[in-house]
């Protein structure tokens, strides 16, 4: 720990695999505009690309990848326990960029404890290594015993190899998948956690990693343990306890419940199968709330995996179509893809693909190499895993993705289900405007601003997700008009769909998220931001009061001692600081506003929905995003952020109200900054 | 195949030392733990001689006021109450050394049926009443916390040598030693039960860990090493209704 730099650890490490060199250097510097996770990351991958004349490929020794962790990593705060990395990703279309990507359990934590704020990873190793970070001590080991299993095998043969017995050393491993370059291919830590989208499993086997194992002995102080604790505590009672919520949700997590209920709507009656095979649930360090559940049934080799989300249910759809109901092969399949090192989001995308195109006779059953009419049944999952993990026939140019599979049979982009950038389908831009301009803007897959708006109106949406919504519809009103001054905010009617008041919602989301939940770092998917103010009493009963998120700010001038996040506006100017820093890299990289677009389809496909409308009122919809409306809410969306608004790249006036004028100097060098 | 280790750096120290000294790191006798533990401290440290109430065939100590119950098939492995334990323990340090709980885990394996393991489980000082770390200690440290009334076993830090020979006493009872070793300070630390409050049981989310009183409560007991120790204080095995019935699914939602 160093000097008065209490909530971080003030290290940072930096490893070559090519020279073998492991050096450390100061995290102090970054901290006061950095803060950390995102920030820092998108910083140190700035400074460590931005002297290299020509573009930086995904699988080019030079690419950095870059792990990180925040103030809040490993303290008492509530889901203190994701860690977030980040690198040129190989998965992104039609080029590979710059792109984060988290993942939730034990990681980030230990890290800290063994005294790194985070890592910065570069290089080629001439074999496989892997890398082990034991407090003081850090090893670049020989790998070539892992190589080849399966990344749930190589976290077992490293306990094995360190005595681990209470496995505390916490791993993060590639599989199969990342060794043979599959795009997509996932990094994973326990059974269940993983940084899936952005193809990340798949750098690490460019550089001949295959796992990096920590164990920290050591402690991170608090600036201001008292008020942590108590921040920490009120954070805590305002996110679930089991004696706050309905008798029913005990020991199984809340949100798979909320999810699976969802399902179960859906008609794919997921709630008898999860009561019959699921048993515990499991968290993240330091998390109340356990998103992921344990699945009693065991896999080949007998392991138990625990689940969540679309990861847990990528085949869920398909095995429904086939059987009426959910059978364990949907699970057999996942946990078959989770161990080899699949990111399951793009199976989501690759089976309908698949599907659509053997239905409009593009491929046929002899080209792809499976028999389509077989998609439901277990042996179909595991042959198309099986073949696209280590590239096996028509396997080999599915491993490269879906859209870029399409470009190299020369067919079949017409029935890509992705939304932008080489990312699958998910959530609906047809119900809401902001989440049309997520998917434009971001540089990966926009999950988290869209947990952070939905999170905001605790709705999920009432009407639009039955039961989950908790608030009432003039509640959410209100909230509208706190936030925005105005219910627009929320009408998601056609008349409002493509109102400029949806640009400043979609930038204060980006904002706050990138800011306050990936940089400090706190779960996105959790229950941030929580507006304290809102809700009172045990049975937190909603108090129309002035919401704002203040604990996020408090919880992190209390880890750190300082008051890092003073704008008054609960970090929302850090959170518009990285914003503009990633756009800034994006910039590099050569994006436009041209690439700032959604998929040709859902300007022309109609889509059914239910959505807040006028007053918070639910309305049904049915429509497609108009083109011209959705330019022109592109435009006062560059507005918004104070962009030029033909080439959507930040303006020097921007850059330097944002403290960051050394970026927009750089830009300016390499003539990228827009002509005042 | 063999391990090689190809590049291997040990970092040096430059984490200033004078940071981590006896006054930060004494949150044992801080106003944080509580005014009660405060008391006990002052009490075995100003009261005489330490080593005089050392005697090698002591009586049984006193019962504590309460015991710290689990629920393993409650526990997410979420660790926030080593989290919670370190922080207000070690004047806001979180660290998973310096918890007097640990929570061992085993990802790739669950199950919650009885008599089973299951991948996480609580594992916190069960207050032996012929506690072997109390009588392997050669300069007597681990005394009853009387002061508080909660008649934990504490670890008297001035007293302490760091010889382990405690951690190993309960290591060869119970696999996991309850007691955690401070490499910093070369003293022992354990659990004592937060002065009446334990912080473990404030800050599960999930109400794994409990603090049952001893009128409501009494441990089994089995032989190790010729000493009658506590067997975990588990639900599986000390309550009669089926906790999986009792935990099981409720209606559709």
């Amino acid at each position: 720990m160093a000097k008065g730099l209490s909530g971080y650890t003030g290290r940072l490490l930096h490893i070559d695999l090519t020279t073998g060199k492991i050096e450390t250097f100061g995290t102090e510097p970054y901290v006061e505009r950095f803060l950390g996770g995102r920030g820092i990351m998108a910083k140190l991958h700035w400074d460590t690309i931005n002297h290299k004349p020509k573009r930086v490929a995904a699988f080019d020794a030079e690419n950095p990848f870059v792990i990180m962790t925040g103030p809040l990593t490993g303290s008492l705060a509530p889901t203190s326990g994701r860690t977030e990395c980040s690198t040129i990703s190989p998965m992104t279309y039609p080029d590979e960029c710059y792109m984060p990507s988290s993942f939730g359990l034990h990681f980030g934590p230990e890290l800290k404890f063994a005294g790194y704020d985070g890592m910065v990873i570069i290089g080629k190793a001439d074999r496989p290594v892997w890398i082990l970070i034991n407090d003081k001590k850090v090893q670049i080991r020989d790998g070539r015993h892992l190589w080849g299993l399966d990344m749930m095998d190589a976290q077992e043969s490293i306990w094995k190899e360190l005595s681990d017995r209470y496995r505390n050393t916490q791993i993060l491993a590639t599989g199969p998948a990342g060794e043979n370059l599959v795009r997509s291919a996932a990094i994973m830590h326990g059974t269940s956690a993983g940084a899936g989208q952005g193809g990340f499993g798949a750098v690490w086997g460019s550089k001949n990693l295959k796992a990096v194992a920590v164990r920290g002995t050591g402690s991170v102080k608090a600036g201001n343990p008292e008020a942590l604790m108590k921040i920490s505590k009120e954070a805590h009672r305002l996110i679930y306890r089991p004696d706050e919520r309905p008798e029913s949700w005990k020991n199984v997590s809340a949100f798979h419940r909320v999810g699976w209920s969802f399902y179960q709507k859906q008609g794919l009656k997921g709630w008898e199968w999860l009561k019959k095979n699921t048993s515990k649930a499991e968290a993240c360090f330091g998390c109340p709330l356990a998103c992921h559940i344990f699945v009693e049934i065991p896999d080949k080799k007998g392991r138990m995996t625990a689940g969540k989300c679309n990861q847990m249910s990528w085949y869920l759809k398909s095995v429904v179509a086939r059987h009426g109901k959910p059978t364990d092969d949907y699970w057999r399949a996942s946990q078959m893809g989770d161990a080899l090192g699949m990111n399951a989001f793009e199976m989501i995308g690759n089976i309908p693909w698949l599907a659509k195109c053997a239905k409009e006779g593009i491929l046929t059953d002899k080209e792809i190499g499976l028999k389509m009419a077989d998609i439901g049944t277990l042996d179909f999952a595991e042959k198309l895993v099986d073949m696209i993990t280590y590239r096996k026939g028509f396997g080999d140019i599915l491993a490269e993705g879906a859209p870029r599979a399409a470009d190299i049979i020369g067919k079949g982009q017409h029935l890509l289900p992705h939304f932008n950038r080489g990312f699958a389908q998910h959530w609906n831009p047809w119900a809401w405007s902001p989440i049309a301009l997520f998917w434009a803007t971001d540089n990966r897959h926009p999950q988290t601003p869209i947990h952070q708006l939905y999170w905001t109106f605790r709705m999920m949406t009432k009407g639009t997700y039955p039961k989950s919504g908790w608030l009432k519809e003039k509640e959410v009103a209100h909230i509208a008009k706190e936030l925005f001054g105005t219910t627009k905010a929320i009408d998601y009617s056609d008349e409002n769909y493509f109102d400029p008041i949806h640009a400043k919602t979609a930038k204060w989301a980006q904002d706050g998220d990138i800011g306050m939940k990936r940089s400090t770092i706190l779960c996105d998917y959790g229950p941030f931001p929580i507006y304290a103010s809102w809700f009172v009493g045990k049975e937190k009963k909603f108090r129309p009061e002035h919401p704002s998120p203040e604990l996020e700010p408090l919880m992190v001038n209390a880890a750190t001692g300082r008051e890092l996040i003073a704008d008054g506006n609960h970090g929302m100017k850090m959170g518009e600081r990285f914003w503009n820093l990633e756009r800034a890299i994006a910039m590099r990289e050569g994006r436009t506003s041209k690439d700032d677009k959604l998929a040709d389809y859902m300007h022309k496909k109609k889509k059914k929905g239910t959505v807040t409308g006028p007053g918070g009122k639910t309305i049904k919809i049915n429509r497609t995003i108009d083109r011209a409306g959705f330019e022109g809410l592109k435009i006062a969306y560059y507005k918004e952020r104070g962009w030029d608004v033909t080439t959507g790249h930040p303006t020097r006036k921007t850059l330097e109200r944002l403290d960051l004028k050394d970026v927009a100097d750089q830009l300016d060098k390499e003539n990228l900054l827009p002509k005042a | 195949m063999t391990d090689q280790v190809l590049h291997e750096v040990v970092l040096d120290d430059d984490a200033p030392v004078d940071e981590i000294t006896e006054a930060t790191r004494r949150s044992f006798l801080q106003g944080i733990t509580g005014a009660g533990v405060a008391g006990v401290g002052a009490a075995l440290f100003g009261g005489g001689s330490v080593l005089s109430t050392f005697v090698s065939a002591r009586p049984a100590m006193a019962a504590p006021s309460g015991y710290l119950v689990m629920d393993p098939a409650l526990c997410t492995g979420c660790r926030t109450c080593m989290v919670a334990c370190s922080t207000y323990n070690n004047n806001g340090e979180a660290s998973m050394e310096l918890a007097r709980i640990f929570v061992p885990r085993n990802p790739t394996h669950s199950t919650w049926e009885r008599d089973k393991p299951v991948n996480y489980e609580p594992r916190p000082c069960l207050q032996c009443d012929d506690a072997p770390c109390v009588n392997v200690c050669p300069v007597g440290a681990i005394q009853t916390d009387h002061k508080s009334g909660t008649n934990a076993r504490v670890i008297d830090q001035h007293a302490c040598i760091g010889c382990r020979r405690c951690i190993d006493a309960c290591e060869s009872a119970y696999e996991i030693p309850r007691i955690q070793f401070d490499e910093a300070r070369n003293k022992a630390n354990k659990c004592h039960l937060c002065g009446g409050n334990p912080q473990c049981v404030n800050w599960c989310p999930n109400h794994a860990i409990n603090f049952v009183s001893t009128d409501e409560f009494t441990p089994r007991t089995k032989r190790s090493q010729g000493r009658t120790v506590n067997i975990e204080n588990d639900y599986r095995i000390v309550r009669n209704e089926d906790r999986i019935l009792e935990l099981g699914y409720p209606q559709e939602p």
